[in-house]
């Protein structure tokens, strides 16, 4: 990491993890001593979770270990139906506690501060983790500092409700809270985003909660976007359909400036909203800034599309939200596959066997209302260099339909479920 | 002495359904040949094993739904692990070819190639059906065992456990609604099923038919 780039995170980062690491890891005690071959996962979401959980029923042999900041994950897919009321707050919560007694995943619950690549170990605050092979997860980080005010204050007065499913809980108070005959205002970046598609599905769900509890009320979407960039006639279809005059949609509306009074700037106007959800340009996890995994555009990180090994550090395994994917979604289903694919791939290489190209459907499901869900399938491949979207399959769904709605409920359970039962 | 003749879940087996293969017997003598190494040449034994890992790459992106190798926790998708290989194979060729009714599956059918699909097939063929304990009416299971005996059981092998050829399915285990919305979907007309299938339904009350899926649905657990 040049001194330009540490200067740039740290700004990242708000100057918190100023620490000087080299210095701690050389004399931090190891959490775990090594006594089988060793792959660490850093990060649990569905991409790290699923990897490790697939490296254990792969090869039982291997020592699979888990770092995790926190206890339980509050997942995001179906986490905007908690907004719509059709789905509790607690339904999108996992443990991790089958990973362990199930899979026999080793879980150290900690914040992984530095990845030290020559002495093949992860620092945490509470010691260092050794590995043998090492596998990334970092999710994102929000580009807050692109957006004029948007610090501290601002941010707890317009929320992004963006990275966990526990924030998705607050925004919906905040909704609960609002008074009939208010505005709200929902701003989308400019893709690439975690899940353009959900941002759009988010909209449709505060529209559904507004119908019935506030319907005086009105959502104001601005999308720096000129138009929907994912399932965009169908979201408009089902707006015209369902939420005529309570969704106002305004595309390539880019918001620059917010602030602790609700208030966002775009290049034309200025809009008060009584609740805001305002959601920030993104990059990869901060991890990934750290560990100098991020490529030359400093927001994603380039991997081999095989084996997800970075190409910025060998011996780096980077995985989900945080890969660089020129043109894939970063979705949950994405992150499964890549975290398969890593998996397995990394097993046969531990076997002696070769890694193998992956082809994989990636799978976005979305809710309109509580009742009707419709879906959007792309297959892409990735065989080294390059990742690419295949010209054959997928597609979107014909309309909005409640069996696809009952799938949809169903993939976010399955999901849930290849990650951590 | 007085032999009873009951009728009893036995596996009859002509010699061309025996070629077919699908069933749980005749996996274990392959795998019984691979294993001995008796089966075939190097070149394809190393073929075979390219297909097997291309397969277990290819079934990953069908686990979001269908569960962890193939074994559905949820209602609305169906348990392929351990299904019949003819019939994952004709299914999936079924959804490609729009013949067979589907939302998501005739888009996801559509990606992969013949060889990708048999491939995806013999993956989950070799799988474990799972059969977690599911909420079945044990009224409705009692007398769909006895419709099942009486109309169901030549092609739906061994209480459903089995199945003798490309159109019949497994059953035994498998999740209720979505025997039931399929079941609907063949009544109704929107799903096509073959000429003796056709002619047993008939012959059936809706009340029959919603037993013999009560009765499938309740078995669990390890049936072997």
């Amino acid at each position: 990491m040049s001194a330009h780039d540490r200067r740039r995170f740290l700004a990242l980062a708000g100057g918190a993890l100023a620490l000087p690491f080299a210095a701690r890891a050389a004399r931090a005690a190891e959490l775990l001593p090594l006594s089988a071959p060793r792959v660490v996962v850093v990060g649990g979401g569905f991409a790290g979770a699923v990897a490790a959980r697939a490296l254990r029923m792969a090869n039982p042999a291997l020592e699979v270990v888990v770092v995790e900041r926190n206890r339980s994950y509050a997942a995001l897919p179906g986490a905007n139906w908690v907004l719509g009321g059709s789905r509790r707050s607690g339904e999108n919560r996992l443990a991790y506690d089958r990973l362990e007694s199930i899979h026999g995943v080793r879980m150290v619950y900690g914040e992984a501060q530095e990845i030290d690549v020559d002495a093949r170990k992860v620092v945490l605050p509470a010691g260092t983790l050794s590995y043998e092979h090492l596998i990334v997860a970092p999710g994102i980080s929000l580009r807050t500092g692109e957006i004029e005010g948007y610090g501290a204050e601002a941010q707890e007065a317009c929320p992004h409700a963006w990275t966990s499913g526990d924030e998705v809980a607050t925004l919906k108070k905040q909704l609960d809270d609002m008074k009939d005959g208010g505005v709200v205002l929902l701003s989308l970046p400019l893709p690439p985003f975690r899940c353009p598609q959900a941002a759009y599905e988010r909209a449709s769900q505060i529209a559904f909660y507004l119908r019935q509890a506030k319907p005086r009320s009105k959502l104001i979407v601005l999308d720096a976007s000129p138009a929907p960039t994912q399932m965009g006639e169908l979201f408009a279809a089902g707006w015209a359909r369902d939420y005529k005059g309570l969704i106002e949609y305004r595309g390539g509306q880019k918001v620059v400036k917010a602030d602790a009074q609700r208030r966002l700037t775009t290049a034309s106007e200025t809009l008060r909203g009584d609740v805001v959800n305002l959601i920030p340009p993104q990059a990869a996890g901060l991890l990934a800034h750290r560990a100098g995994l991020v490529g030359d555009d400093k927001r994603w990180c380039p991997v081999d599309y095989m084996t997800y090994e970075s190409t910025q550090v060998s011996g780096v395994h980077v995985i989900g939200d945080a890969c660089l994917n020129e043109d894939m979604q970063r979705t949950a289903s994405a992150a499964h596959a890549q975290g398969k694919a890593c998996a397995l791939n990394l097993a046969a290489v531990i076997a002696g066997r070769k890694p193998q190209a992956h082809m994989f459907s990636n799978v976005c499901y979305s809710l309109l209302n509580d009742r009707e869900g419709a879906s959007a399938v792309d297959f892409h491949r990735g065989d080294g260099r390059r990742l690419s979207k295949l010209d054959k399959g997928g597609g979107l769904s014909p309309g909005w339909s409640e069996i696809e709605g009952i799938h949809a409920r169903a993939w976010v359970g399955g999901m849930l479920a290849e990650m951590a039962s | 002495m007085h032999t009873s003749h009951a009728p009893l879940p036995v596996k009859f087996r002509t010699p061309s359904e025996a070629q077919a293969g699908p069933s749980a017997l005749g996996r274990y003598a392959v795998l019984a040949l691979l294993a001995l190494g008796l089966a075939a040449p190097a070149a394809a034994q190393t073929r075979r094993a390219r297909n097997q890992e291309l397969g277990e790459m290819l079934a990953q992106s069908c686990m979001p739904c269908h569960g962890t190798r193939g074994t559905s926790n949820q209602q609305a998708v169906p348990t392929i692990g351990g299904q019949a290989e003819a019939y994952l194979n004709a299914t999936m060729k079924a959804y490609r070819d729009s013949a067979r009714p589907s939302t998501i599956m005739e888009r996801i059918a559509r990606g992969y190639s013949t060889k990708e699909i048999a491939a995806i097939s013999a993956y989950f063929a070799a799988q474990p059906f799972g059969r977690p304990e599911q909420a079945t009416d044990p009224d409705k299971a009692t007398r769909g065992e006895a419709v099942h005996m009486r109309k169901c059981n030549r092609c739906h092998l061994h209480n459903g456990r089995d199945s003798n050829e490309a159109e019949s399915p497994l059953l035994a285990g498998q999740k209720l609604d979505y025997l039931r919305r399929n079941m609907e979907e063949v009544l109704t007309g929107k799903r096509s099923v073959e000429i003796k299938m056709d002619a047993a339904l008939r012959e059936l009350t809706r009340e029959d038919i919603d037993a013999t899926l009560h009765f499938y649905a309740s078995q669990h657990g390890d049936l072997e």
